[in-house]
């Protein structure tokens, strides 16, 4: 009579930490074909022997197609999201105090369960609205500015093909003027869904806010001396800055660049570059003495994608509505205070990460 | 006369108009506040006015819908001739609506204007 070693089959705890505690046990090869169902949450991989060459291949196809991390289980594991967890064993499941407590004959192991929240939840709900909501309101932006240039095509092909080859001539430097149009914008597109998606809790560190200004200016160098300007640079802040190094570089250069763009042409410009602290807080404020603005008429459209304030000064009209993004992110402010011949001041309220 | 905000379009349809006949009765503004002082500066010393004014709707600083009010009330009285084209790269049907409103306003023309609709023009004037 020969013995028949059973080998129990590979399963997968499914536990999922945000908006719902269950688990089910589901044999490992139909996971494999439902990936989703990996995604912001805990797996466990339990076998009896998780050695054994299928149960490793099992487990291997599984890492290659989450691309999860895998860990084994100890005792005392406080479980994170988004990792496979393997464990050897015979094994029973309970569920006490709070975790998942999987005794075996041998041992006795308590994964801590993730909390779970309303709050949360509703968090998210309230950050997803608001980003379709923009995304709604950009998209109608970029379509309504695309079908300018468009038209101006449309209009070409139609007058394009009754000329003669001296009139075709003439009409080519419009449309590569037209499909630049499209191209810049679709550019500028591109750009901000890139700074939308960055993550937040990526990269902040502490800075200090005075050298990164001096780096940006030292940048402008070539335009600071071509236009004479004279930059002033008061920094008042007393200590390190928790912040996003990159955001603060693209917010400085932006204000900067702006505020030399948009110079007087009778006058050098003038530029004064402060920096204070407010409670913890940074307030960074550019203040210009340039063609300065109507903000009566401005000030709704200033901060919006694509609009451009002058077209006869090059830009692609997304710098500001990029950089409000950025100094939002965290619950930061930026406020412009201008006067039509006079200048410009834009104040930047920082918040640390 | 032709108002837009993009002078690229303007230039394009004033190349385009350059081999015909009318060419010379052609002529852009690149913003409608400019365009009502040139109108008042017609009535004021007598000048001949244009007999259609083509106007971009959606343009920054004075918008098209403004001009019209202002060319209306103001203007139109003075030359009651004139007649107003309005034109957008917009598809919104109150668009439409609201410019057909004016008396002083005879079409609403999604862009771009053709050619054939321009010369129409000339050669009915």
């Amino acid at each position: 009579m020969t013995k028949k070693t059973v080998e129990k089959p590979v399963f997968f705890l499914k536990i999922i930490g945000i908006s719902d505690t269950s688990h089910e046990l589901i044999p490992i090869k139909t996971l494999i074909g439902s990936l989703p169902a990996f995604m912001d949450g805990i797996t466990l991989v339990i076998s009896h022997n998780m050695d054994t060459d299928e149960n490793r291949k099992l487990v291997k196809i599984l890492e290659d197609k989450t691309m999860l991390p895998v860990k084994e289980v100890k005792n005392g594991i406080k479980a994170e999201k988004n990792t496979i967890y393997t464990m050897a064993s015979d094994y029973n499941i309970t569920i006490e105090d709070e975790k998942f407590v999987l005794t075996t004959s041998s041992q006795k192991v308590e994964i801590e369960k993730l909390k779970t929240s309303n709050e949360e939840l509703e968090q998210r709900n309230k950050e997803l609205q608001v980003i379709n909501a923009y995304m709604e309101n950009f998209v109608h932006a970029v379509a309504h500015d695309m079908r300018s240039p468009v038209a101006n095509l449309k209009y070409l092909t139609d007058v394009f093909a009754s000329a003669d080859t001296e009139g075709q001539k003439q009409y080519l430097p419009f449309i590569s003027k037209s499909i630049e149009k499209l191209d810049n914008i679709l550019k500028g597109l591109v750009q901000i869904i890139d700074i939308k998606g960055q993550q937040i809790d990526s990269e902040a560190e502490e800075i200090e806010i005075g050298n990164i200004i001096e780096d940006v200016v030292d940048e402008e160098q070539g335009l600071i001396a071509d236009t004479q300007a004279e930059i002033i640079i008061e920094n008042h802040y007393p200590h390190k800055f928790r912040y996003i190094r990159g955001y603060l570089e693209i917010i400085l250069r932006n204000l900067l660049s702006n505020a030399l763009k948009y110079r007087k042409k009778e006058a050098p410009p003038q530029i004064k570059i402060k920096v204070v602290a407010d409670n913890g807080d940074a307030i960074l404020s550019i203040k210009d003495n340039g063609i300065g603005m109507d903000l009566a008429k401005n000030k709704d459209k200033l901060f919006m994608p694509f609009k451009r304030f002058r077209k006869d000064i090059p830009g692609l009209g997304i710098g500001l509505h990029i950089i409000k993004t950025l100094i939002e992110k965290n619950g930061g402010k930026i406020t412009v205070e201008s006067e039509a011949g006079k200048g410009t001041e834009f104040k930047v309220y920082l918040k640390e990460f | 006369m032709m108002i837009d905000d993009d002078q690229d379009t303007l230039t394009l349809y004033q190349l385009s108009l350059k081999e015909t006949d009318f060419s010379s009765y052609f002529f852009t503004y690149d913003n409608a506040k400019a365009a009502i002082a040139y109108l008042q500066a017609c009535i004021e010393k007598q000048h001949q006015v244009p007999a259609y004014i083509i106007i971009d709707l959606n343009m920054p600083e004075m918008s098209g819908f403004q001009f019209l009010s202002v060319f209306e009330d103001k203007i139109y009285p003075h030359m009651p001739n004139t007649s107003v084209i309005t034109t957008t790269s917009s598809i919104r049907e109150k668009d439409k609506e609201e410019a057909l409103q004016y008396r002083c306003v005879i079409d609403f023309i999604s862009k771009p204007i053709s050619k054939p609709y321009l010369l129409n023009l000339f050669v009915k004037h």
